[in-house]
């Protein structure tokens, strides 16, 4: 027999699943985590989506897999995972040389996929539309300079606030300003009730963003090394977003146990006993159907020295595993365009395409549009491999510390900082 | 009043007290089960459902695709349970009956795997798993259930075994029977108390099972409820109402099989765990 | 002439033929699997780095070590875990000893007393977060109607309730088991112990100090060992209600190490947390083996 022949049968032969497990407790395969590929199928593509876009069977999501399959003669099969566990199933799938063809991901996950390889460069596939979407979310999918997602749905924080609770405060403006802000939240406050409803934990670190870059700070040095958020600046911003619950007391309490779910940031607000509440579009749903007598609107986020927001959503990469990337992109610039508007807009989500500020959709619900109008002074927050440790555990931590009163606000921010550059750099 | 008596109602009045302690947060899921979303979210929480709405269970049903995780989950535990009572019946049988050499140290070695910790066999479970080919399958979650039900199931059966005189088959050998058949027609119907305890056991651990399937199981249909339940956990929102109905779907249906067999449990442990 | 047990080689051969189905099982998915965690604590891999996983030795325990936030999780995780196991047991036995007394209904009120034991651990932990929340809990509606509480209070957020809010929750899930082990060993007491007790003219406190507590000696420590354990590898609870927030004052070395594995892809450090905690799980392996020797030859 010749070496390479053997070679051959042994592989054959350990496909055999007890051989398999013979080969690992003989102690090969040492790296343990390169397992043999699954078979992919040229014609059929698999596409990993958050479960929010599977409710059931009918679902939009499976309309479109359809519809595509009869325009383009491709398979494909919709999976679907719930959203706090699809980076783990990915990454995890991926290593091992499985996963799917395309992937919805997390905007903040991007350089944490990028970096780890776990996604293919799509850069030269998605230059040519890259103007077809706005800045920020397009931004959200690059890595050092290279495209690794192509921008799916956007969202972005706004001001969600009670009209009746402002008209009997006499209030008939939501505040534009932060001066205003913490005017009006004070007019708002009495007893039981207060003026906004702000996260706590990594909800606080997320909505802290917003505030800094209004007040003209930056998050993370262009190189990716060092911590920028501690700045004058970002400090001034921390300083009076901590403000609002620690002196102005403007924000109850509910603040230190809504760092779970949306649910416990929105609470308060339902049940009408905090005026304000900063949130995206998911929380128009909650309202709705937690205090159907709930009387709201929304309005962009108070201005600082300029106008900003936070942005998040999905986009949509291919896994390096998948042997199918020409169909696999084929699948992601359809389910992009224009003529797809259709399929998020029954998710009620807003499409990252910068066309949508003038469509039909964009003027039929007046609190729908008044995120889109925000999306232009939308910013996708620092595209670092462990942006997620950054903003989940350092940032929701030292937001955490200064509510639960363990330490001053400028003590958690520079604490912060410290361990956001170490991170940065070890 | 007689001393007696009124110690009777002391008595009645402390497990009546601690019942009601006991009972309330699974009474709290199913009223909370039985809300609409609106009065989910009340500052005061209403104690009796205003509606009973039957709408979650509809929509777990529907939305949540409760029937298929209710599905696994029961062909996973079933399978659990009879592997492992199988398997463990032999070895039970093994050590209540052989003067093994060593054997004392393989039981205890066996029981001693019970003390290691889960998380550090979750990555490389996760690895072996995944080469044999067995991710997102229920034959992988089978595998290692059985695994981890096994040492309490030996030891219980060892045990049981051992309160079985040893005549019984001796006698069926005298009238020919192999060992295994004299296990099988004469000792185990005399074990069935104990066997029973066991199984339940297996069967409960395998149901409640989370950390395992969550880690392994990648695709929808073939979540078992514990993970089910855990996915109704949205990307923003969570419906409570929902949640807690889902929780209802998983946790009656062994909630009722155990208001049958309390006793025989409780028997089956009292012969098999702590008599030693 | 009957065939005597554990007589003759191709007997004894067979008796450890009847072992093999539970060894091969055990090996391939405990054994196993448990030396190649020893082996991956002493790699670098890390998911996230296209570098190859490659030997490091005990650095990944070094660094451990160092690390404040292993200190202060350890204890964390003692003061969960001692806790719980106490008032498991000390509830557990009262539980036991009142319902093995003859009660009308008693059998209503033992099968009562098992439910939170049967009530999956997932949704036993939703239940109870979603009763402490901060906004709608059930339990701040009532503290707060007694007057116990002036306003609502956010149990799961602040430094100094989380963790016992979490205890509570798993010294009910967790308590039925107990109460069940010991009842099944107050069940192997012989009534004949406390008739002589009776004659004596015994206090029912001294009928269960000088006969109960002896006699369930071996149950109670049974019931100890498996609680600790059950405590120590109780995932769930934390998980579910509070992820070992806030500022990590729940987090336990189990939830820490899986943040590391599947949050942060380390799975070399993760797999060094889980050795830590296994050194510890062995000392109590040890202990529970012991006992279970003693009582064997006793």
């Amino acid at each position: 027999m010749t070496r390479q022949a053997r070679a051959l049968s042994r592989r054959r032969l350990l496909q055999g699943s007890g051989v398999v497990a013979a080969a690992a407790l003989a102690g090969i395969d040492p790296a343990g985590l390169r397992a043999a590929p699954r078979a992919q199928d040229a014609g059929k593509l698999t596409f990993w989506v958050i479960s929010p876009f599977t409710p059931d069977e009918n679902a939009e999501i499976f309309k479109a897999a359809k519809q595509y399959q009869d325009e383009k003669g491709v398979e494909v099969t919709v999976e679907s995972t719930a959203p706090p566990d699809m980076l783990n199933k990915l990454i995890t799938a991926v290593r091992g040389g499985g996963g799917p063809d395309v992937v919805s991901v997390d905007s903040a996950w991007n350089a944490t996929l990028g970096a780890a390889q776990i996604l293919t460069d799509i850069t030269d596939r998605f230059s040519p539309i890259s103007d077809q979407f706005f800045p920020g979310p397009v931004e959200t999918g690059r890595y050092l300079g290279k495209q690794y997602a192509a921008p799916w749905y956007t969202n972005n924080v706004a001001l969600f606030y009670n009209t009746k609770m402002f008209a009997d405060a006499g209030i008939d403006s939501p505040p534009a300003t932060w001066d205003e802000l913490v005017e009006k939240g004070k007019k708002l406050t009495a007893g039981d009730k207060y003026g906004i409803m702000l996260g706590g934990g990594g909800f606080g670190a997320f909505e802290f963003w917003p505030f800094a870059w209004q007040n003209g700070a930056t998050l993370i040095s262009e190189d990716g090394t060092q911590a920028e958020f501690g700045s004058e600046a970002g400090l001034e911003a921390w300083t009076y977003y901590s403000g609002l619950y620690l002196t102005d007391k403007i924000v109850p309490d509910d603040i230190k146990s809504a760092n779970q779910s949306w649910d416990q940031v929105f609470a308060p607000f339902i049940q009408e006993r905090a005026a304000m509440v900063m949130s995206g579009d998911w929380a128009i749903f909650a309202f709705k159907e937690g205090n159907p007598g709930l009387e709201f609107s929304v309005a962009p986020l108070p201005k600082g020295k300029e106008a900003a927001t936070v942005i998040g959503g999905y986009n949509l990469g291919i896994p390096a595993s998948s042997k199918n990337t020409d169909a696999a992109w084929d699948f992601i610039a359809w389910l992009t365009a224009k003529e797809q508007e259709n399929i998020l807009q029954a998710y009620n989500r807003i499409q990252a395409r910068a066309d949508i500020v003038d469509s039909e959709y964009a003027k039929k619900d007046p609190l729908l549009q008044v995120f889109i109008e925000q999306s232009p002074v939308g910013r996708a927050r620092a595209s670092v491999p462990t942006w997620d440790e950054i903003e989940n555990t350092i940032m929701a931590d030292a937001w955490d510390s200064v509510i639960l009163g363990q330490a001053t606000p400028e003590e958690a921010l520079s604490s912060a900082v410290k361990q956001t550059n170490d991170l940065l750099q070890g | 009043m007689r001393p007696t008596t009124r110690l009777q109602l002391a008595r009645h009045l402390l497990a009546a007290g601690a019942c009601c302690l006991i009972i309330a947060p699974f009474l709290w899921m199913i009223s909370t089960s039985l809300k609409e979303p609106a009065e989910v979210v009340l500052r005061e929480p209403t104690i009796i459902p205003r509606t009973f709405a039957v709408q979650n269970y509809v929509d777990a049903f529907n939305r949540g695709n409760f029937g298929r995780y209710f599905v696994n989950s029961v062909v996973v535990s079933l399978a659990v349970t009879l592997i492992s009572l199988a398997i463990a019946t032999l070895s039970g049988y093994a050590f209540a009956r052989y003067q093994l050499r060593g054997g004392k140290a393989i039981l205890l070695g066996i029981l001693a795997t019970q003390m290691f910790p889960a998380i550090l066999l979750a990555i490389p479970l996760y690895i072996l798993i995944r080469n044999l080919g067995l991710l997102n399958s229920l034959l992988g979650l089978i595998l290692v259930y059985t695994s981890f039900a096994l040492p309490f199931c030996v030891w219980m059966l060892r045990n049981y075994f051992l309160t079985i005189p040893k005549e019984l088959e001796e006698s069926a050998m005298v009238d020919g029977a192999t060992r295994l058949r004299a296990l099988r027609s004469v000792v185990l119907p005399v074990a069935m108390p104990g066997i029973a305890a066991t199984g339940i056991f297996s069967f409960i651990l395998s149901w409640n099972e989370f950390l395992y399937a969550n880690t392994f199981i990648s695709s929808a249909d073939r979540r078992t409820l514990p993970v089910g339940l855990q996915s109704l956990i949205g990307e923003f929102t969570t419906d409570w109402g929902l949640l807690m109905a889902g929780a209802v779907i998983t946790t009656m249906p062994i909630v009722v099989i155990f208001f049958f067999v309390q006793r025989r449990l409780t028997q089956g442990l009292a012969a098999g765990a702590v008599k030693g | 002439m009957a065939p005597r047990f554990g007589a003759g080689a191709r007997e004894r051969l067979f008796g450890y033929a009847l072992l093999l189905p539970t060894l091969a099982v055990l090996g391939l998915v405990i054994l196993y699997p448990l030396l190649d965690g020893v082996r991956i604590s002493l790699m670098r891999m890390k998911l996230t780095s296209v570098a190859e996983p490659r030997f490091v030795g005990l650095q990944n325990y070094v660094s451990l070590f160092q690390d404040e936030k292993f200190w202060f999780t350890l204890r964390t995780t003692a003061v969960w875990t001692v806790a719980n196991v106490v008032a498991q047991i000390i509830l557990g036995l009262a539980l036991a000893v009142l319902l093995n007394e003859r009660l009308k209904a008693r059998g209503l009120y033992r099968s009562i007393a098992l439910i939170p034991y049967i009530v999956p651990s997932v949704a036993a932990a939703l239940i109870w977060r979603w009763m402490y929340d901060g906004s709608s809990g059930i339990i701040n509606a009532i503290l707060f109607r007694l007057g116990l509480i002036d306003s609502y209070r956010p149990w799961l957020g602040e430094v100094s309730t989380a963790l016992p809010a979490v205890i509570i929750e798993s010294i009910w899930k967790g308590t039925p088991f107990v109460m069940i082990l010991l009842l099944a060993g107050l069940q192997t007491i012989s009534p004949e112990y406390y008739e002589a007790g009776a004659i004596d003219g015994a206090s029912a406190w001294q009928r269960f100090r000088d006969i109960t507590l002896p006699l369930l000696r071996p149950s109670l420590a049974v019931a100890t060992v498996l609680t600790t354990v059950y405590t120590v590898n109780n995932f769930n609870a934390i998980w579910l209600m509070t992820q070992g927030g806030p500022l990590g004052t729940t987090e336990i070395l189990f939830t820490w190490a899986y943040k590391m594995a599947f949050q942060r892809f380390d799975f070399g450090m993760a797999a060094a947390i889980s050795v830590v905690l296994f050194g510890i799980l062995a000392i109590f392996a040890a202990i529970y083996i012991f006992l279970v020797e003693r009582e064997e030859a006793g």
